[in-house]
């Protein structure tokens, strides 16, 4: 199994992104969202609980379709 | 588009929970799903949750609950979780085969946090056919098209589009 280091591949992958931005290249962030249509209802529970308890600590909540 | 710290922050009980889980059972415990996906791409498609796959249940269920994960009895089934240091999140435990089989677990990823604690992720490579096999069932998901593109630009690995998703 090959192992890299966590924080050395995030560093590699933001140069990477950052690159393909200055070339135009970057999908729309909109476009990357799972549209959420085909979530399991245990999974829907699961991301809803999550938003809600984000909010009830006053946490922004991570975005997501469900 | 950094994965934010209170992403990496979440990863610390998960990696803590993985690492027991290794210890006691000699078995790896893989992230896959979105939260792969964020870790592979550096946080170009991000998700709140984090799957994980670890082949024995209960063990892995004990190993969240010495991380301080706390069972979500909200969820229908079971297996989902949350750490309340970081409740903005959530665990699902995913059961079953590894990618009902079709996965190459020795082709994995193991991404080292600290010493001696990684977490593992799957091959790009069973990413792709993941995100691919998802978007064919989906019928045109494009979510699942877009992740799939993101790992593979993220990769360096230069692909056409569709015409009808293009």
């Amino acid at each position: 199994m090959k192992t890299v280091d966590l924080f050395e591949h995030l560093a590699t992958m933001e140069a990477r992104w950052d690159a393909l931005a200055a070339e135009g290249k970057l999908p729309s962030a909109v476009f990357c969202r799972n549209g959420g249509a085909l979530r399991t209802p245990n999974k829907r529970r699961l991301l809803a609980n999550a938003e809600a308890r984000a909010k009830a600590a006053g946490i922004e909540p991570v975005p997501s379709k469900y | 588009m950094p994965l934010p710290s209170s992403y990496l922050d979440a990863l610390g009980p998960l990696v803590e929970a993985v690492t027991t889980y290794r210890d006691a059972t000699g078995h790896t415990a893989i992230l896959v799903g979105g939260a792969a996906i964020a870790l592979h791409t550096g946080g170009a498609v991000m998700s709140l949750d984090f799957d994980i796959f670890a082949g024995n249940d209960d063990a892995f269920e004990l190993a969240l609950k010495a991380a301080g994960f706390v069972e979500d009895r909200k969820a229908v089934h079971g297996r989902g979780w949350y750490h309340p240091e970081h409740p903005q999140f959530a665990v699902e435990q995913v059961s079953g085969r590894y990618f009902d089989g079709r996965g190459d677990r020795t082709r994995c990823v193991a991404m080292s946090v600290r010493d001696g604690a990684e977490i593992i992720l799957p091959a790009i490579e069973d990413m792709i056919a993941d995100r691919l096999g998802q978007h064919a069932v989906s019928s045109g998901n494009e979510a699942m098209f877009y992740g799939r593109r993101s790992c593979l630009r993220s990769r360096r690995i230069r692909i056409g589009t569709t015409s009808r998703l293009g």
